[in-house]
Formats: structure tokens, C-alpha cells, sequence
């Protein structure tokens, strides 16, 4: 191990422990015991099998979406449109496992295919805006996770809900479901499935081409200056559109392992669900590496789940929310503040 | 289709897009000053909590003005998470995005962790005691005739004042703004501040218009369509009116149809201002854009 990484892991290890100490602040000012918060966070995810396995499931669509954030920033582009490709990736998951005529396997992998390509080509849109016209993909993404979210709530009022309930799809069959017999077992019953062994392979893929290939390199080219990897041959429009529709295609995939798990069946939405933000977060904090963003949504995914049990104690469960945003300050600062004292360092030597 | 149709959809309009308007607002001068605001979120977000809570509890407690007051409270923490952010973003050079980014989180989360609180563990805060529809009804033509010049006056402070010229010189080029004299961190901070306290004005705007209290809806994603109407109004301030007004005119022009016209499906309204605010873009997309070299970048003295 070298020492930059020795450093990174240190840096990290205290970010989090700063955000854990504010939290414990905030919650001794409203006058609980502050070690609950440890105690939550243990709790909710070593504290049982059963603990483990929700942890693990309900962190693998966050690491997901993060990595279609992740690819997106490589290439300098903004995608805060994952949660619309997520949403319509999730519905049009949900669509093919109640209709498909074949079975369960086939049907799996074919909606895995479905969804990776409605959510890639919800980003297409953004991405030839981006590529041919320079519209800002902020923009355009905001707008189209409006139109996702109008687009799938209606869907499911007029075509698509069950006889008793307008406002939900129906379930998925079980033969369809991520859940795998052994994993239930293993822990007592949770939620996990498939979707972790769905999230390691997304995340290989990710390290690949990003670290790999030459479409890595290109779209790190375009990311830094997009003048630059003009002079240098790189057909940038291409690799933006390119990009956006991987990212989608991330995105989408998040939506079918969420479609796809507990409890296989969706609902009406007045506010997006969340998982296309959550996923700015986790690509941020993991500092868009693979590893870094499974390493950032397990703390998400965490967090979370001890927010579960604070709520049990009286404490609001938002507290995990205020923890996380507090460690994403925190790893942003600690790279200025470790310069700074190399510097000091580097002063003192001379 | 008659006059008074067409009163309504225009009348509509400048009340959908009024909050908007002063949250692009919000982004203009921080944006314009070189610092990304992915933030209006949740600056909006703080100002309609403290807004609406304050309101709530000065109404309760039988004080006359409780939502003006409302409205005080809410400029003043809006323009206090403004200060976070521009002392991240300035003094401490956090990357923007992320400063940004944190803030919409820390902000929604500690809002609603504040309601459980004081709110007896519920999701929302109680609702205003004086009907705040009577409230604007009663200062109609004042809050109309305030807003329109406010528009004006932005575009005057930006654009004409000695403070606005100041605030454009070091968002396009802040080594030669400091060689001329001018305080690059002190008016960036400026800007920022008053960014955060537009968007929280924009916050307790939504409180009165929209939910009368403060849920997690209330905001619910109005700050990133703001934020995309400063980007599509090119980061001027009467582009920002015209593109809050397309939005806001065919969000109104939707509502108005459907009641003529209740057999077309839902569905073509509520996406028309987004799919409408794309295809504006896309007719636009040739216009010239405002150069903002330095946006994003941390102003550092020693690379002058």
C-alpha cells in the first residue's frame, strides 16, 4: 500500500468520523443520548443477518446510481437527471416482468436488457442536445425528470395498476423476483438479491472502461477541456452522447434491481423518489471511483438504515441525512486542509 | 376563447412564475459573481421552514404580521445559508458542486429533523393560522406592482449600479478585477449572501402560495427548475423573466385547457412546461450565452 492511499483511507475514515460526531451533537443538543447514534448504526447494519442483508439491498440502487453520476462527471457532464432514467427505467421493468411469456430466468435478463436501455435512452435525449446543439445538460435532465415522473404516474393511473388500487402497478411474479433462496436464508429473511452481484459487475465494467480503454481516457480528455480533445482527434460529441447513455444505462440498471426487489411493485409519485440525487451524493463522496462508490453508498445505505432505529428512539430519522451531508463538506475539505499542511511541513523542512 | 381566459393564464403565470423568478434570481448574482449555486434547493428550502415555523408560532401567539415576519426570518437564514456556502466555496475553496450539493442535503434533512421537533414528531408544520390567500389577495396590485420592480431593480443592480458592474467583473475575470482594485472575496461574498436570501424569499413564497406550511413538497425540486430557468434565461436578468414566464405560462396555459377541454388526457399538461422549456432551448440554442470564464473556480490570489 503507498502512502497517498494510506492518507486517503486515514482522510476518510476521519470524515466520517467528524460527521458522526455532529450528529451525535445535534442530538445531544435536542437532549438524547448521543451514543445511540452508534448504537443505530450498528444496529442497523452488523446488529443481524437479517440487519445485513436490508443494509446491503437497500445500498446496491444507491451505489448504482452513483456510478451513472460517476461516469457522467469523468466526461464533464451533469447528469442530475438519473432519477427520471431510474423512474422510467423502474416502470418499464415492472411492465416486462408482468407481461412476459417467458419464463422466470429469461424474463430477468430480458428486463435487465429493457431497463438498461430505457434509461440509456432517456439520457439520449440530453446527450444529442448536449453534443449537436450545447444545450446544458442540467437543464435539460431537470426538465426530463419531470416528464419521467408526469409520464410514469400517468402510465400507471390509465394502463397500468391493478383492479383494486389506481395508483399502483401490479406485483411481480416471484419467479421474476432478484431474490435468491440461499441469500433469503442466509439472513434470516431480508431483502437482499441479485442486485449485489448486479452492482459488482456494473462496477467492474466501470473501472474498465473508465481506467482501461480508450473511451476511458477520451472522455477524461473531453471532462478536462473539450478544446483540448479536439486538437487531440477526439470525436467529443460522439463520447458525450456516448456517455450520457452509459450513465442512463446505470441509471436504468438501478431501476431494475429497485423494480425487481422488494416489495416488486410501484406506486404513484408527488415527489421523486430520490435515488437519482442520493446518486450525486454517493458519486461525489466516492470521488468517482468504482470502489470509492460502493465504499459511499454502503455509508449511505448505512446510514439510512440506522436513521430506521433512531426513529425507534424518538430521534427524527433526517439525522442520517444531516450526517451525510456534513461527511460530503468534510471529504471535499479534507484535501485542502492535508495540502495545507504539506505545505507547512514542506516550509518547515527547508 | 375569451378576454377573461386569457387574463387568467397571464395572471397565472406571473404567480407560478413569481417564486421562480426571485430563486433564479438567487442563482444570478452568485453565478454571475464566478460561484456555481447548485444549492437554490435548498436555500429555498431553509427559508421556507424558518418562514413558515416562525409564522406559525408569532401567529399562534396572536401577534399582528406573523407572515411578513415570516418572510423577514426567511430572507435572513436563506441569506445565512448563502453565507455557508460562499464560505465554503470562497474562503475555504470547496469544490462548488459539492458545496452545493451538501447544502440541498444538510438543509432538507435538518428542516424536517427540526419539524419532528417542534412539531411533535409530524412530517409538516402546523398551517399559518391567517389564510395567506387573503393575505396576498388583500396586497394584490402591491405584491404585482413590487414584483415588477423588482425586476427592474435587479436588472438595475446588476447592471448598472457600480456594486453590479463589480459583481460581473469578477465572475468574468477576477485577476484583472483585483488589479483594478476590487475586492474579488468580498464582493463574491456579497453576491452569494444575497443569492441565499433571494432564494429563501423565493421559499416562503411557496410556503404562502403553494402549501401554507412546510412539507418536504413545498420546495420539492422548485429550486432545480429555478436553477434551469437561470441557465435558460442565459443568466441575464430579463432572460430569467422570460424563460420563468414560458414556464410558467404553459404550466397555467395547461391548468386553464383542462378545464375547457376535460376529455384531453392530464398527461399533455403537466409535461408541457418541461417538454416546452426544451424545445425554447433547442430554438435559442444558436443565441450567444454569456461568457463566464471564472465560474466555478475559486478565486486564489497567488496565481494572479
Amino acid at each position: 500500500m503507498n502512502r497517498q492511499m494510506k492518507i486517503n483511507i486515514i482522510t476518510a475514515l476521519l470524515t466520517v468520523v467528524v460527521g458522526l460526531v455532529v450528529g451525535m451533537i445535534i442530538i445531544a443538543i435536542i437532549g438524547s443520548n448521543p451514543w445511540s447514534l452508534l448504537n443505530a448504526i450498528y444496529e442497523g447494519t452488523f446488529g443481524s443477518v437479517v440487519n445485513f442483508g436490508n443494509w446491503i439491498s437497500i445500498s446496491v440502487p444507491l451505489a448504482l446510481t452513483g456510478l451513472a453520476v460517476a461516469i457522467g462527471y469523468r466526461a464533464g457532464l451533469f447528469n442530475i437527471g438519473a432519477e427520471g432514467q431510474f423512474q422510467m427505467a423502474t416502470i418499464a421493468s415492472i411492465l416486462v416482468a408482468v407481461t412476459s411469456p417467458f419464463n422466470g430466468l429469461i424474463t430477468i435478463l430480458l428486463v435487465i436488457i429493457v431497463g438498461i436501455i430505457v434509461g440509456a435512452l432517456w439520457a439520449l435525449i440530453p446527450g444529442i442536445l448536449k453534443a449537436y446543439y450545447k444545450i446544458n445538460e442540467v437543464v435539460v435532465t431537470i426538465m426530463m425528470n419531470w416528464i419521467a415522473l408526469y409520464l410514469t404516474n400517468y402510465f400507471i393511473v390509465v394502463h397500468f395498476h391493478t383492479s383494486t388500487n389506481l395508483t399502483q402497478t401490479p406485483i411481480i411474479p416471484s419467479t421474476v423476483s432478484l431474490n435468491l433462496k440461499w441469500l433469503t436464508n442466509l439472513t434470516n429473511g431480508s431483502n437482499i438479491n441479485a442486485g449485489i452481484f448486479i452492482l459488482m459487475l456494473a462496477a467492474i465494467f466501470y473501472w474498465y472502461s473508465v481506467e482501461k480503454t480508450t473511451f476511458g481516457y477520451e472522455i477524461k480528455a473531453v471532462g478536462n477541456s473539450s478544446e483540448a480533445a479536439i486538437y487531440a482527434g477526439i470525436d467529443s460529441k460522439k463520447r458525450i452522447i456516448q456517455t450520457m447513455c452509459l450513465s442512463g444505462a446505470f441509471a436504468g440498471l438501478a431501476g431494475v434491481v429497485y423494480a425487481l426487489s422488494a416489495p416488486g411493485y410501484q406506486t404513484t409519485l408527488s415527489v421523486f423518489r430520490g435515488f437519482g440525487f442520493d446518486g450525486i451524493t454517493v458519486a461525489l463522496l466516492g470521488q468517482l471511483s468504482a470502489i470509492g462508490v460502493i465504499l459511499s453508498g454502503l455509508l449511505l445505505g448505512g446510514l439510512r438504515q440506522a436513521g430506521i432505529f433512531m426513529q425507534i428512539q424518538q430521534i427524527p430519522k433526517e439525522i442520517s441525512d444531516i450526517i451525510i451531508g456534513v461527511i460530503l463538506i468534510f471529504s471535499a475539505l479534507s484535501p485542502i486542509i492535508i495540502k495545507k499542511i504539506m505545505k507547512k511541513k514542506g516550509d518547515a523542512n527547508e | 376563447m375569451n378576454s377573461d381566459i386569457l387574463l387568467l393564464i397571464l395572471f397565472g403565470s406571473f404567480s407560478m412564475a413569481a417564486p421562480l423568478i426571485a430563486a433564479a434570481y438567487g442563482g444570478l448574482f452568485s453565478e454571475r459573481s464566478g460561484v456555481v449555486n447548485i444549492g437554490i434547493e435548498g436555500m429555498m428550502t431553509a427559508g421556507a421552514f424558518s418562514g413558515a415555523t416562525v409564522a406559525y408560532f408569532i401567529g399562534n401567539a396572536g401577534i399582528n404580521g406573523s407572515i411578513t415576519i415570516g418572510f423577514i426570518v426567511a430572507i435572513l437564514i436563506g441569506g445565512l445559508t448563502g453565507l455557508l456556502h460562499a464560505y465554503l466555496c470562497i474562503s475555504l475553496k470547496v469544490d462548488q458542486i459539492i458545496s452545493g450539493v451538501a447544502i440541498n442535503t444538510i438543509t432538507l434533512a435538518l428542516s424536517l429533523f427540526l419539524t419532528a421537533i417542534y412539531f411533535d414528531g409530524a412530517q409538516e408544520t402546523h398551517t399559518l393560522l391567517i389564510r395567506p390567500i387573503a393575505y396576498f389577495s388583500n396586497r394584490l396590485t402591491l405584491v404585482t406592482i413590487i414584483r415588477f420592480l423588482l425586476v427592474f431593480a435587479v436588472n438595475y443592480l446588476l447592471n448598472k449600479t457600480k456594486w453590479g458592474l463589480h459583481v460581473l467583473a469578477v465572475g468574468e475575470n477576477p485577476q484583472a478585477a483585483d488589479a483594478m482594485g476590487i475586492n474579488v472575496i468580498k464582493t463574491r461574498y456579497q453576491a452569494v449572501i444575497l443569492s441565499g436570501a433571494f432564494s429563501g424569499l423565493a421559499g416562503m413564497v411557496a410556503v404562502v402560495n403553494v402549501t401554507q406550511r412546510f412539507t418536504a413538497t413545498t420546495v420539492g425540486g422548485l429550486g432545480f427548475i429555478a436553477l434551469a430557468v437561470l441557465i435558460f434565461g442565459r443568466h441575464r436578468p430579463f432572460g430569467i423573466i422570460m424563460a420563468g414566464l414560458v414556464f410558467g405560462f404553459s404550466k397555467n396555459l395547461g391548468a386553464v385547457i383542462s378545464t375547457i377541454a376535460p376529455k384531453l388526457p392530464a398527461i399533455y399538461f403537466d409535461i408541457l412546461p418541461y417538454v416546452a422549456t426544451i424545445v425554447v432551448l433547442l430554438i435559442f440554442s444558436r443565441n450567444k450565452k454569456v461568457e463566464m470564464e471564472s465560474l466555478g473556480i475559486a478565486y486564489d490570489k497567488e496565481l494572479r
